[in-house]
């Protein structure tokens, strides 16, 4: 913990200096140069280049450079206008009414209109087209286009995820209308509005990009983003130190191991934000064991989240109490975690029945043995680690248990589909509207719905509703800080940790600023100096 | 001759037949549903959306019309559209042949070249130090897990001699380099593949080899050609290496289908994009177009494969007569 | 015996050994974790180092020699029996059930093997006793085309036809004679197929699939040791040597047999 205020502060005194430096630079009439490429490497391979289509990370990062929605997050995860350069919503909550920028291109020359915004619904709400994003605009009603530059959504009834939709890409009516979605050549030949246009998509090599001289925002100052694929971990790395890329994310390991060395502190920036994730131990609440609240209390006081970041992510993440992201305005940070008291775990179980009576460390109840089976899926050696770690845990307190690993596919659609599980160890990746109906709303436990521990609470139930219809900020923060302070009582879920995001970059890379949406946001105004330049044209 | 070969390939195609319906009920029955959607597991993709994706695809359909749609459509030489990104089966395919091809050709001449000298060598020299020593090296090579070899040297001559690229196939300024440019970027970015995957392989023709060599000196025609007094490097070179490289061509024949085949870890280290990567993403997405559509390409290959080999062995050898 | 046998059986016999008695070997629990200790280099109190969750690298080296042997050995039996018994058939009886059998072998051949068995893990789940299953049913084609081969040539000479006009049955004729006598190539064969198996394994953990932990394998380790790959050496130096001399090891000893036996 200290060392991780430490690093804070460290990062603290950079941020602040880079501040002064930079308004000093902006004084004198400081122009950043043009030029250069960033070489981003991956793992994953994108999978189209539609924006309705791509729910991948590695196409949704791409997608975002090239495309734009009507509205965006900015650096302190609020809603601010993109192509809408402002928005009304009706008293009542059941109109939204867009006013589009004038003057905006797409990258082939043709004006952006609202037409453009009526065909890319109409593709969302199309059934056959192979979108996974039609849920939030299944809630519209109807969607009128005023003129050109208006276009009006009317909901079925008032929905306030429904803005933070609107940051779907917008894409071209000109160049898709008849074509069919679902196998255009558009999909690897993409034409957008954003700040990069595309250039070149070598399968399983590389996707390349150059910047839109005429991007309304003004014309980006790395010329070329160039989206690497290298399927390995290790060969990912050895890349970053060769030079054959100029960013990567670093494992824990990386961060804390591998890159203290003079070389790296001479020619890398290291980046350090909590990741809009967190990762749990679900349990199955149908099961008759952790049907019982105390058990699960119990279990939240034997598990030491602590040395689970400790030991897995080496400090580099922190405790996490519910389900939003940290830094937003939807977490209560008046949730307090337990401290680790394996005594207190054991009273409780003492008090919900469980006893070890006959003496061989594991507890029993009505003769059944206290006994269960964590499952997580392949391929993921942090998850693995903690499930160890937890399983060491409850030994202590009498509670035996198994761990299974299952490859991805049969794991969701045999395990957590069917829920055929006692207790599993996944992640949550977190939108940046916390609305979060689907997982814990008591009718979503239909197979393949995703509220699969079967939690129900009515006055969740009810919030849930509440947080969907209320527009008013204070009003929502009140809503999901209370949803917040629920979970963490009944712990359906044992909240384990928020990793941290560890970007690291080429020093020659300036501009970059840490704020509570990453590093990202500001990409276009990331440049090169002159002199530092490596790829030049 | 011509009978024997219609013979053989009419032969094939019940072959082929049970393959595919093989593949297809393993992939059917295995666990897991086309992961297209589903692989980031997001609470924004409702159940409607994947039921509705799902009946796009036609999986809703029951396994044996699946099974015959598949059929009809590759009678026409059809193999469908990938799950994963709409694109045409062939098209996937046809984009990685080259580079799998092209790395596999290379390292094969490269295990030819060096394991029949170095089995011929050893031959020649059976029991001595230098034979056995070869035994040793051709199977050190045999013995090292690929992936460990292949970090090793990527740390070593990439990383702290920074003499060669560590992974990929071109560099990323390759279309503007010159012709002469472009080969030397190619071969720069092929030689540590190449070379751990020839080192690999070395041991099974150099062993082949070596023993197809000592067999041949042993026999009767050699003892005369000695007994003539031709000189001994003729009498190695030109008589027996002859005879001993006969049976290599079988192994030719039998390396065909291998030659499209990748190997996914490999392919993943050196970031190539290959057969390999393609199929093991493909069976861990339950992309079954494209699976279907791989083990299709090399089952074939693998049976002409095997006919090439019987034919050439029958073609070197006059003592073979194929009826 | 030759030197390279020699040399084969002295390694298989020294990691047979560890492996045995790895309880007595094994100066820790091997999945004692140590939260304080992550990846600690090699050290008086752990003469290998630790791993990213603390345990002893050398008690898990000795084993995880247990885990690897196991899988090779008893694929390799799986294998072994499975080829022996369906070649020995095609071999013997001939006819229909011939063409069955080496149809079958051909369609097998035609997948790759790995298919086969990345197939079969995502059906069955990687526990250690289906990965030993699979590796077996996925490679002992070569074995029946061997003992197939071999049979056909022995079942025509004289002492056959002899053992046949005394009365011997089928069974006898074939467990009793042909097999035995088939066995030479069958044996090299083997042999040198304990080594795939053992790299078999460490590519399945490379990709996950392979032995699960916490239960150790040279395999899995080597797979750890490849994420921590510069943070510590020790975690891929010790299991890749490991693999590479066993598996040598393996292969010298077939060579020998091979040499001694089909001269």
């Amino acid at each position: 913990m200290i060392t991780y205020l430490k690093t804070i502060s460290r990062i603290k005194t950079v941020f602040l200096k880079a501040v002064f430096l930079f308004g000093v630079l902006a004084v004198m009439g400081f122009r950043p140069d043009y030029g250069d490429a960033i070489v981003v490497g991956a793992i994953g391979e994108p999978r189209t280049l539609i924006p309705i289509m791509a729910s991948d990370s590695a196409s949704g990062a791409i997608c975002g450079l090239i495309f734009n929605g009507l509205v965006k997050y900015d650096k302190d995860l609020n809603l601010v206008g993109d192509l809408a350069k402002g928005w009304d919503i009706s008293e009542d909550g059941l109109e939204i009414t867009f006013y589009l920028r004038r003057g905006v291109r797409w990258q082939d020359g043709q004006p952006f209109t609202a037409r453009d915004v009526e065909f890319t619904y109409k593709g969302l709400v199309d059934p056959r087209v192979r979108t996974a994003y039609s849920g939030d605009f299944k809630m519209i009603k109807r969607l009128e286009v005023i003129d050109d530059y208006t276009v009006r959504v009317l909901y079925k009834e008032p929905f306030s995820p429904g803005l933070s939709s609107w940051t779907m890409g917008i894409m071209p009516e000109h160049l898709l209308k008849g074509e069919d979605l679902n196998t255009t050549r558009f999909a690897r030949h993409p034409v957008g509005t954003g700040p990069y246009r595309f250039r070149l998509w070598k399968t399983g090599e590389r996707v390349e990009l150059v910047s839109n001289h005429d991007y309304f925002e003004g014309r980006p100052y790395i010329d070329r983003y160039i989206y690497r694929i290298i399927p390995d971990q290790a060969t990912l790395f050895l890349e970053l130190r060769a030079g054959g890329v100029d960013e990567i994310s670093l494992t824990p390991l990386q961060a804390r191991r591998q890159t203290q060395s003079r070389f790296f502190k001479e020619n890398f920036n290291k980046f350090r934000y909590p990741s809009f994730g967190y990762t749990y131990l679900g349990y199955n609440l149908k099961d008759f064991r952790f049907r019982d609240l105390r058990v699960r209390q119990a279990i939240n006081y034997a598990i030491n989240k602590e040395e689970i970041i400790r030991g897995v992510l080496l400090g580099l993440g922190r405790v996490s109490t519910g389900p939003f992201i940290p830094e937003s305005w939807a977490y209560n940070k008046a949730v307090k975690a337990v401290k680790y008291d394996p005594e207190k775990a054991r009273v409780l179980l003492k008090e919900a029945g469980w006893r070890d009576l006959d003496g061989d460390g594991v507890l029993e109840k009505n003769g059944r043995r206290f006994s269960f089976t964590i499952i997580t899926n392949q391929g993921n050696g942090e998850r693995r680690m903690t499930a160890e770690i937890i399983q060491r845990r409850l030994k202590e307190v009498g509670i035996e248990v198994k761990i299974k690993i299952i490859e991805w596919s049969s794991f969701v659609s045999e395990f957590i589909d069917k829920r055929r599980f006692d207790a599993v160890l996944l992640g949550w990746g977190l939108s940046r509207d916390p609305d979060m109906y689907d997982i814990w709303y008591s009718s979503k436990t239909k197979e393949g719905e995703f509220n699969f521990v079967g939690y129900s609470n009515p006055e969740v139930d009810r919030l849930l509703l509440e947080g969907r219809r209320t527009f008013d900020r204070k009003e929502r923060t009140r809503i999901y800080h209370k949803i917040h302070r629920i979970l963490y009582h009944d712990q359906p879920y044992l909240f384990l940790y928020v990793p941290d995001a560890l970007p690291i970059i080429r020093k020659r890379f300036k501009g970059i600023k840490v704020a509570p949406a990453g590093i990202g946001y500001n990409f276009i105004k990331w440049y090169v100096p002159k002199a530092e330049q490596k790829y030049i044209r | 001759m011509t009978r024997y070969l219609l013979r053989r390939l009419i032969g094939i195609i019940p072959l082929l037949f049970g393959i595919t319906i093989i593949t297809f009920a393993i992939i059917h029955l295995a666990p897991g549903k086309p992961t297209g959607i589903e692989a980031q597991f997001n609470p924004k993709v409702s159940l409607e959306a994947r039921e509705r994706i799902a009946h796009l695809y036609g999986l809703d359909k029951p396994l044996y019309t699946q099974y015959i749609d598949w059929v009809k459509r590759l009678l026409r030489f059809d193999f469908g559209t990938s799950f994963v990104d709409s694109r045409p089966v062939m098209e996937k395919i046809a984009e990685r042949i080259p580079i799998t091809l092209g790395i596999n050709l290379a390292s094969m001449i490269l295990i030819l070249l060096i394991g029949v000298s170095i089995g011929v060598s050893s031959a020649v020299r059976e029991g001595s130090f230098y034979d056995r020593s070869m035994t040793v090296f051709v199977f050190a090579g045999f013995a090292m897990p690929t992936f460990w070899l292949a970090l090793i040297l990527m740390d070593i001559v990439g990383v702290r001699w920074g003499i060669l690229p560590v992974s990929g196939i071109k560099s990323l300024e390759f279309a503007r380099f010159g012709f002469f440019e472009q080969v030397i970027d190619v071969a720069r970015h092929l030689a540590l593949p190449v070379f751990v995957s020839a080192f690999g392989g070395l041991a099974g023709i150099s062993r082949y080899m070596r023993s197809n060599m000592v067999h041949v000196l042993r026999q009767d025609y050699i003892r005369t050609a000695r007994a003539k007094g031709l000189k001994e490097r003729d009498v190695i070179y030109k008589h027996a290496l002859k005879n001993a490289l006969l049976p290599v061509v079988t192994i030719l024949g039998l390396s065909v289908p291998g030659l499209i085949g990748g190997s996914v870890i490999f392919e993943s280290i050196f970031s190539i994009p290959g057969m390999g990567r393609l199929f093991y993403n493909s069976v861990m997405a339950r992309d079954y177009p494209v699976i279907m559509g791989v083990l299709v390409i090399g089952a074939t290959l693998t049976l002409l494969g095997n006919l090439l080999a019987d034919i050439s062995y029958a073609a070197v050898d006059p003592r073979i007569k194929l009826e | 015996m030759n030197k390279m046998m020699a040399s084969g059986v002295l390694i298989v016999a020294f990691f047979a050994i560890i492996a045995v008695l790895a309880p007595f070997i094994a100066p820790y629990d091997p999945g004692q974790i140590d939260i304080g200790n992550i990846l600690t280099g090699p050290s008086k109190v752990h003469i290998l180092g630790t791993d990213s969750l603390g345990r002893d690298l050398f008690s898990r080296m000795v084993y995880g020699a247990r885990i690897s042997l196991l899988v090779g050995l008893i694929a390799v039996a799986i294998a072994g029996i499975i080829g022996i018994t369906l070649g020995s058939l095609a071999g013997y009886y001939g006819g229909w059930m011939d063409i069955v059998i080496m149809r079958f072998v051909d369609i097998m051949l035609c997948f790759p093997t790995f298919f086969l068995i990345l197939a079969v893990i995502a059906l069955l789940e990687p526990s250690i006793v289906n990965i030993m299953a699979i590796i077996g049913f996925t490679s002992w084609m070569g074995v029946a085309r061997l003992i197939r081969a071999e049979i056909l040539t022995l079942k025509e000479r004289d002492f056959i036809y002899a053992e046949r006009a005394m009365g011997a049955g089928d069974f006898r004729i074939i467990t009793r004679h042909l097999i035995p006598n088939a066995m030479a190539p069958v044996l090299v064969n083997l042999t040198l197929a304990v080594a795939a198996a053992i790299l078999i394994e460490s590519s399945l953990s490379f990709l996950g699939i392979g032995v699960q932990p916490p239960t150790p394998s040279w395999g899995n380790i080597l797979s750890e040791g490849k994420s921590v790959m510069g943070a510590a050496w020790w975690m891929m130096l010790f299991p890749g040597t490991a693999i590479f001399i066993t598996v040598l090891g393996y292969n010298l000893l077939g060579e020998g047999i091979r040499e001694k036996l089909l001269k």
